[in-house]
Formats: structure tokens, sequence, C-alpha cells
């Protein structure tokens, strides 16, 4: 039992590692049908979370928070599929929406520049320099990305258990590694893992009812205990736990939903 | 000196985070991993790696003689 994020470079033949893990592991792949749920739970076309989760924020992003309202829709359909277990999910973001379950198997694939040329111009039958230029912005629209919205570059170690070079491990000797290392006990779901996974899905719930009005709001969640944290005045603090307490009291799970008013800077 | 950052992933074949892996765990899946043909010495490679010490030895010399 467990579950598996992989993060895959463009053109890294991540997927296919994903696929082929899968099916090794008898585990279910994921990557679209996070995008289809979330759509279909906001109503919301697939192509705007799609381009949530692939383009640079632009300037309009920074003023409404537009794509971090669909990141939060996602993590949310993200992180109730996972909690059915056994499942590798393959595509961005899924070593962010895990941050600090640790059981969950977190592994970067990556190749280098020459080989990932090479990739491109088979695949979009382009030339080398046309190769090199559309990876050049694919991979500066996700370091935004990932900028943007978590502050940290997605190449960086430290979010991942594993980095793995594909070039010359290829796709069959990375599956294989990846399936051994699948099985050590620290990645394996336990009930303390499924309690923390538990608090962080009513987390991702209460964040997603409240992102339209209140997107800098950080919400916790804590044996069904969810505390909002909201900068604002402290006139409106009575008003704001009310509030609160009405939207997310019947989420799966609540016990409680406390409010914590940072009071506005004078 | 080389004009990137070592936290690049890029860099390597393989990084490992040892938290949940741990030292055993991180020790295993080198040695799986180091075992793989593509990692084994070749007569190409040995002679890839004499040319590089050819290099840095007369580098070192000429820098030696420099000063």
């Amino acid at each position: 039992m467990g579950i598996i994020t992989i993060s895959r470079g463009s053109y890294s033949r991540g997927m296919e590692i994903a696929e082929k893990l899968s099916e090794k592991l008898g585990y279910e792949c994921v990557s679209r049908e996070v995008l289809l749920k979330a759509s279909k739970d906001f109503n919301i076309p697939e192509v705007a979370l799609t381009q949530a989760m692939q383009n640079a924020p632009s300037f309009l992003d920074h003023l409404k928070h537009g794509k971090k309202k669909y990141i939060a829709f996602i993590r949310k359909a993200f992180l109730e599929y996972i909690q059915k277990d056994n499942i590798v999910y393959h595509g961005m973001a899924g070593h962010f929406f895990t941050t600090g379950l640790s059981n969950v198997f977190k592994v970067r694939i990556t190749a280098n520049l020459e080989y990932r040329i090479n990739v491109v111009m088979k695949r979009e039958n382009v030339s080398q320099e046309e190769a090199r230029k559309l990876l050049e912005d694919l991979d500066e629209s996700r370091r935004k990305w990932s900028m943007y919205l978590y502050g940290i570059d997605t190449r960086t170690p430290y979010l991942y258990d594993i980095v793995l070079h594909v070039d010359c491990m290829q796709v069959d000797g990375a599956v294989e590694l990846l399936y051994n290392i699948s099985k050590y006990k620290c990645f394996q779901t336990s009930p303390e893992s499924q309690k923390k996974l538990k608090d962080m899905l009513i987390a991702a719930r209460a964040y997603a009812i409240i992102v339209d009005k209140f997107p800098d709001a950080n919400v916790k969640c804590k044996n069904g205990v969810v505390l909002v944290s909201v900068e604002s005045s402290l006139a409106v603090e009575k008003r704001l736990t009310n509030k609160f307490s009405k939207l997310l009291k019947n989420i799966e799970g609540v016990k409680e939903v406390k409010t914590y008013v940072i009071p506005f800077e004078t | 000196m080389y004009g990137m950052d070592t936290n690049i992933t890029e860099l390597y074949d393989l990084v490992l985070h040892i938290d949940c892996i741990n030292a055993d765990g991180a020790v295993e899946i080198i040695c799986d991993v180091a075992k793989r043909p593509c990692f084994h010495t070749t007569p190409v490679a040995k002679r890839k790696l004499k040319e590089l010490l050819e290099a840095a030895k007369n580098y070192s010399n000429s820098s030696a003689s420099a000063s």
C-alpha cells in the first residue's frame, strides 16, 4: 500500500516510467484524472485548469489570484484521489500537494538537455534549435509557476526522496529501481499517515470553499479541528469567526472551526 | 568555479534524500544503480579518463611554470 508522486521534467520520459511502474505495482496511474475531477466538482473548463497548472502566472494572476483559486480546486481533487491509496501520480505539483506526508514516495525524473532535445526532435518533428527553444520556454514557465505558488524551483532536490537521471539508466532501469524503493517500510501507508492525509484533505476542502473571498487565508487541520488564519481588521473578527464556522462546519470530518485574525499592519 | 548551482539536480545521475530512506537504504540503492551496465567502466571510458588526466596534468604543469 502506498502513494507515489512523479514529477517529470518535460520530455524526460516520466510518463512512460509512471505508467510502467504503476503496472508493475498494480497501482492506479493518475494524471489528467485529477484535473477532470476538479473540472467536474467546480464546473470549470478543463482547459482553464490545465492552463493554471502549466503556464507561468500572468500579471492578472497576481492581482486576481485566479491561478491560486484553480490550484486550490486541483489540490482538493488530488488529495481526494490519493486517499484511495495505491496510486502513482505523474504530473505537476504532486510533490507540493503532499508536502508533510513523509510516507508519500516523491520522485523526480529528469534528463540532460541534449537527451531531451533529441526526444523533442523525434516527437514533434522539429529542428534542434526549435527543440532547444521549446524546452527552454517550458522550463522557464514551470520555474515561474512554482516560484509564484510555492516560492521553490521544482528543480530543487530537497523536494524529492529521489531524483533520477533517465539518460543512462533508461526507462526500464528506472522502473525497476523505483519499484524496489517503493517497497521500503517508510513509504508504506500507515494508520498515522492516513490520519494526516485526512486532516490535509479537510484543510484543502475548507480552503477551496473560502479561496474566492480569502485567497491569502492559511487553513490547517489537526484531528478534525480546522484553523483558519486570515489577515483582517480586528473589528470584524467575530463576523469572520461566525462566517467561517457556518461555511466549514459541514465538511465531512470537521469537529470544530477556529479563526485566527492577524490584524492588518497600520 | 563552474557557473552552476550544486543544488541543480541535472548535475547528477541520482539524488537521494536520506531522511526517510536512511543511510542503509541509500547504500543499497547506490549499489544497485552502480551495477547497471551504463555505469560499468568500458575501454572508451578508460581512454576518455586518460585524456582528461593528461589535460589536467598539462594544465597544472603550465600553471606551475607560469607562477
